[in-house]
């Protein structure tokens, strides 16, 4: 995408994939598979009626207003059409139940191919389509034996069924490659796998990888060599594959092309198998991943040898999720309790007054002495508007807040200030407060910035600090080491001295 | 005694004085982690580790965990209480639908990297409701938020660290933030053992059992610290044994090593804070609610006072207000006190009440019985308040 937007044309077509997310998604997704559910679902069209009774024979008893309503959405978004019509109808009824046939629009058959697939879909390991690196290489090496006159006399059909079939094998390759990679990436984080399941998920998943690899590293070189030579006369090829009969589109336009019949295609493979300026082949890469995948799966195998902990299952703490969703809110609260033991403890304040006096555990507290908790109320005056606006608000009192805050912070950095100064000389490995130690930090991002260009060896970055002054100067070898009781900061490199003020003359005037 | 006795060695007072602070740290805190504000407690308890450990497995048989980067109090359940609740940044519980979100996520982080996005995060949280049979919709904005309550008390728990971003206004905005899960911590969250369990009841009350070998000890010394009030009537007969027998040892345990003073009475007894912070809320102490809590108790403890001293010994634990009496001792208290509560406690007389008799039943001072009427304990009798009321200069026009 170029563009920062969806055109609106882009952004219409993508609403072909509504039905299948609403709240009736489930009649939506029965009836476009009364359409795509036999072979002849592109060519044949059917009318309300004849839906309606393959969803009653599904167990879906919908009217036919709603069945109507649900048809003209799915022509709306460009799922369905309505077929051609010879006659006229003279009301909107007729125009419905008698004669309004539906059928698959293109977009509405990808669409719910692709919906089918989703709901199908399970999240399991698919093996990688090694065998079609065999496919690619023997297909590759027939386009290579032709030369050109061989390929002047071919015949175009044949020729183009070839070069489809390459194209087709090396689909198959990329897209299971990447399946392979996004499950791999998926499972090699699990936290929840304890050693058995583990160990069996590790031999097979090692085992698998080394045989991908291997595969990998014998057809390589060979596709490498061949892929070159067929390059040179791919043009040739393609355009001797083109010479045959073209559908065209309405609007003239030459309908779209299976991959492989147009040269910029190759690119594409090219890539793959011997990559191209600057970047390694795509080939290359899945090795590199596999290799890594195998050093993930020994760091998890170290973390389950030495995690003694047991790690909360993933399943209990689903049944604990349903526990909780069914819950009224006292028991969820009593379960939060029971199952986290997070709560802190709770107690009462205010101790009796009995010192004088102690009191025998055996007496009453309703006879014995008490605590006394003063407590002062104010009146809140309810403040009345009378047909005014807004009262305007007093600021006298945040502003004097702010300024007696902005008078603590300026003593507080007057102090690490003054912290500072008390190191003169090189500061090796100094102990400050933590204000001191923010202060140090921002006076040094001054000296930096105010110097404007990076510190090369023996130069020396010089900022004010009120009276004195500190110095950062390149020095290799040197460091200092600044230890606060929020933590410890190393700076390599980089030697800081604090230096009086004597030690530049200044004009105090 | 025949035996010669010798001098204990003189015990560290700055190391006693250490001990103790990391213990109530734990309590208060029952999982401590060092980026937090707790990573003072948490170099005290790696230092005391050892004393730590005995302290609580000894005294309340719960067990202590102390890694390098926080330090875990498994404590046990409380049985039936619903007193307890997780609470969200602005004070209100968690509802059940958030509980569930929080289980779900730190399920789904459990599978999950140790940094992701927050949008991915949501595409596992999805799943693990899948997974769970939940209908889960975070589409819709109760869920976003409920799981944003859950992402936010995560974060405050140590295992979520927002690295960068803006998690904040997620729900509402769906930006983007940068998470980094503490997969260490998330191993420390559950404390009670799910599995084998057959439902939440069967969950609750097994979590709180004591084990065989503390028996009537452990039980009773859980209760005093983690509840405000031990009443003798929750006891069983060999606890109630026990406690009579060795309470006066008891009192010394608590103030030697958690700095809690322990008040025993008939009626039961309670630990009291005398630095009012051992606690997560706090009672007696400023606020609306709270100051009416406590002239509503001190009335109510006015009227039943005669009564109870001359009740037989068990009947003065718990004493019942009837719903009538409640009602014109509040609207007593509302007549002299009303002037001195917040507004929207003057507007809605009846909301103060409620919130009022919550904070009561949150201390387990007080019941609600079915009838509307309460059940004061005894324990509330040791309040005697001395109020006044100040005008602030900005009286009524």
């Amino acid at each position: 995408m170029t563009s920062a937007s969806l055109t609106h044309a882009e952004r219409v077509r993508l609403e072909a994939l509504r039905y299948a997310t609403g709240e009736e998604s489930a009649t939506y997704v029965a009836i476009m598979r009364t359409f795509t559910g036999e072979i002849a679902g592109l060519l044949s069209d059917q009318s309300a009626a004849e839906v309606a009774a393959r969803l009653a024979a599904q167990g879906f008893e919908l009217d036919r207003e709603t069945i109507d309503d649900r048809l003209s959405y799915l022509v709306e978004h460009g799922n369905l059409a309505r077929s051609p019509r010879e006659t006229e109808a003279r009301s909107l009824r007729e125009y419905l139940q008698n004669r309004a046939r539906y059928q698959l629009t293109q977009r509405g058959e990808l669409v719910h191919r692709f919906v089918e697939e989703l709901l199908g879909h399970t999240e399991s390991a698919r093996e990688v389509s090694t065998e079609m690196l065999g496919g690619i290489l023997d297909g590759l090496t027939a386009l290579s034996a032709l030369d050109a006159a061989a390929i002047g006399s071919a015949d175009p059909e044949t020729l183009a069924r070839d070069l489809v079939t390459v194209f087709a094998q090396f689909e198959r390759l990329v897209s299971s490659t990447r399946d392979f990679y996004t499950y791999l990436s998926q499972v090699l984080i699990r936290y929840d796998l304890d050693r058995a399941e583990f160990a069996v998920f590790k031999t097979a998943l090692l085992d698998y990888l080394q045989r991908f690899v291997d595969e990998i590293a014998r057809h390589m070189p060979q596709i490498a060599d061949v892929l070159q030579r067929v390059e040179t006369h791919v043009d040739a090829l393609c355009a001797r594959a083109n010479t045959g009969q073209r559908l065209r589109g309405v609007d003239g336009e030459v309908a779209r092309r299976s991959a492989g019949l147009d040269p910029a295609d190759w690119r594409s493979l090219h890539a793959w198998f011997i990559g191209g300026a600057g970047r390694d082949s795509d080939a290359a890469g899945v090795r590199r991943l596999a290799t890594d995948a195998m050093r993930a799966l020994l760091v998890n195998l170290r973390r389950i040898a030495t995690g003694g902990r047991e790690q909360s299952r993933y399943s209990d703490l689903l049944v604990l999720a349903r526990w909780f969703a069914e819950a009224d809110d006292d028991t969820a609260h009593a379960l939060w309790a029971a199952a986290f033991g997070l709560h802190p403890c709770r107690h009462l304040a205010f101790v009796a007054d009995d010192d004088a006096d102690p009191v025998p555990p055996t007496a009453s507290w309703w006879r014995t002495p008490v605590a006394d908790v003063p407590l002062a109320l104010r009146r809140t005056g309810a403040r009345t508007v009378r047909g005014r606006a807004g009262r305007r608000e007093d600021y006298a009192a945040a502003k004097a807040a702010r300024i007696a805050e902005r008078e603590r912070a300026e003593e507080r950095r007057a102090g690490a200030l003054a912290e500072i100064r008390a190191h003169t000389g090189r500061l090796g490995t100094v102990r400050l407060s933590d204000d001191a130690r923010s202060a140090l930090l921002g006076l040094y991002a001054r000296a930096l910035v105010e110097r404007g260009r990076p510190l090369g060896v023996g130069e020396v970055a010089e900022v004010d600090g009120g009276g004195w002054s500190l110095t950062v100067s390149h020095a290799p070898g040197a460091g200092t080491t600044i230890v606060s009781p929020a933590g410890r900061l190393e700076l390599h490199d980089l030697a800081l001295a604090v230096h009086p003020a004597e030690y530049r003359q200044r004009d105090t005037g | 005694m025949s035996r010669i006795e010798r001098p204990a060695p003189a015990e560290d007072v700055q190391a006693v004085a250490e001990r103790q602070r990391a213990a109530r740290a734990l309590l208060r805190t029952p999982l401590l982690h060092a980026d937090g504000p707790g990573a003072d407690d948490l170099r005290l308890v790696r230092r005391h580790r050892m004393d730590l450990e005995r302290l609580f497995a000894d005294g309340f048989g719960y067990r202590l965990v102390v890694d390098p980067g926080a330090a875990r109090l498994f404590k046990t359940g409380l049985g039936r209480d619903a007193t307890r609740p997780l609470r969200r940044r602005g004070g209100k519980p968690f509802t059940p639908r958030m509980y569930a979100l929080l289980c779900l996520t730190v399920a789904a982080l459990g599978r999950g990297k140790s940094q992701l996005l927050v949008d991915e995060l949501v595409a596992q949280v999805r799943s693990a409701a899948v997974d769970a049979g939940l209908d889960v919709d975070l589409d819709s904005i109760t869920d976003r938020r409920a799981l944003h309550a859950a992402l936010s008390a995560l974060a405050d728990l140590g295992v979520l660290h927002e690295r960068d971003g803006d998690l904040e206004h997620w729900a509402d905005h769906r930006t983007a933030s940068l998470l980094d899960v503490r997969r260490d911590r998330l191993g420390l969250l559950v404390s009670a053992v799910l599995a084998g369990a057959d439902g939440p009841d069967d969950l609750i009350d097994r979590a709180a059992l004591p084990s065989a070998a503390g028996g009537a000890r452990v039980a009773v010394r859980r209760r005093v610290v983690e509840s405000p009030i031990l009443s003798v009537d929750a006891l069983t007969e060999e606890q109630t044994e026990w406690w009579r027998r060795g309470r006066n040892r008891e009192r010394e345990w608590f103030a030697d090593r958690l700095g809690l003073q322990v008040e025993l009475r008939a009626e039961g007894a309670v630990a009291i804070d005398p630095d009012g912070e051992l606690t997560d809320v706090e009672f007696p102490a400023g606020g609306s609610g709270r100051h009416l809590a406590l002239l509503l108790l001190e009335a109510l403890v006015a009227r039943l006072r005669p009564g109870a001293r001359e009740a037989a010994a068990p009947e003065r634990v718990w004493r019942r207000a009837d719903p009538e009496l409640v009602a014109a001792v509040s609207a007593e208290v509302i007549a002299e006190w009303g002037a001195g509560l917040k507004r929207e406690h003057r507007e809605n007389t009846e909301h103060a009440v409620t919130e009022a008799r919550q904070v009561l039943v949150d201390f387990g001072l007080v019941r609600v019985e079915p009838d509307g009427g309460w059940l004061l304990h005894a324990a509330a009798a040791r309040y005697a308040v001395t109020a006044t009321l100040a005008g602030d200069g900005q009286g009524d026009a």
